[in-house]
């Protein structure tokens, strides 16, 4: 869709469809990325609003194995290096 | 970086290298496991917008950072309380970094951040307790 022609996004508190996710999604360095990356978007988020269903990456209650398993590594044992991780992107 | 060592795994002030990173041979939450803290700061500040971000880093069972103004995005709908690090809890990034530096340096105050993993811990009715 070209950058200029984009659905006007009004927002209120009705339950409504978006098609946010693929700005969302759009990294500022990615290719193609010049046609919008200066653009002032209107963005929101919210769970409630969205329609048919709530619109998200996942499904929260999927991980709650792991999101409440035991500490993988104890404190004593990570690594030194460094204390803080960063992946920002793995390309 | 200047306050605190980063290891920055993508292009992105890149100062340190992983094949099993790159080639998605390994799940970013592995790697995520041996470090204390995971920078899991989302791509956009929007009132529900969590993504794998979280999940990968609280997978791990390291302490996430994240970064909430105003409530948006609002972490206490995804994940327990006092489970996380945000940014804005701080009036300076020197600010941030001693209390990570701190936390790094003492195991009682880093465990504090895990105590939903604690056993013997009812896990699901505290998430439930959590999510609503």
């Amino acid at each position: 869709m070209p950058f200029n022609n984009l659905p006007e996004i009004i927002r209120n508190d009705k339950q409504q469809q978006f098609s946010i996710v693929y700005v969302l999604e759009s990294e500022i360095y990615s290719q193609q990325s010049s046609n919008w990356d200066k653009t002032d978007f209107q963005m929101w988020y919210n769970l409630e609003r969205s329609y048919p269903e709530p619109i998200t990456y996942f499904n929260l209650s999927n991980y709650l194995e792991q999101l409440f398993s035991p500490v993988q590594i104890s404190f004593s044992k990570k690594t030194t290096n460094a204390p803080i991780i960063w992946i920002s992107s793995n390309w | 970086m200047s306050y605190i060592r980063i290891d920055s795994y993508g292009h992105c002030l890149n100062n340190i290298k992983s094949d099993g990173i790159k080639a998605h041979k390994q799940s970013n939450s592995v790697i995520y496991s041996s470090y204390k803290f995971v920078i899991a700061i989302e791509n956009s500040n929007c009132e529900d917008y969590v993504t794998e971000k979280l999940v990968l880093a609280l997978s791990s069972t390291s302490i996430p950072i994240i970064a909430s103004r105003d409530g948006k995005p609002d972490y206490a709908r995804f994940a327990p309380k006092y489970s996380y690090i945000n940014v804005y809890d701080y009036k300076s990034i020197k600010e941030l970094a001693d209390y990570l530096n701190y936390l790094s340096s003492n195991e009682t105050a880093y465990n504090e951040y895990l105590w939903f993993r604690q056993p013997p811990a009812n896990k699901y009715t505290v998430l439930e307790f959590h999510l609503k």
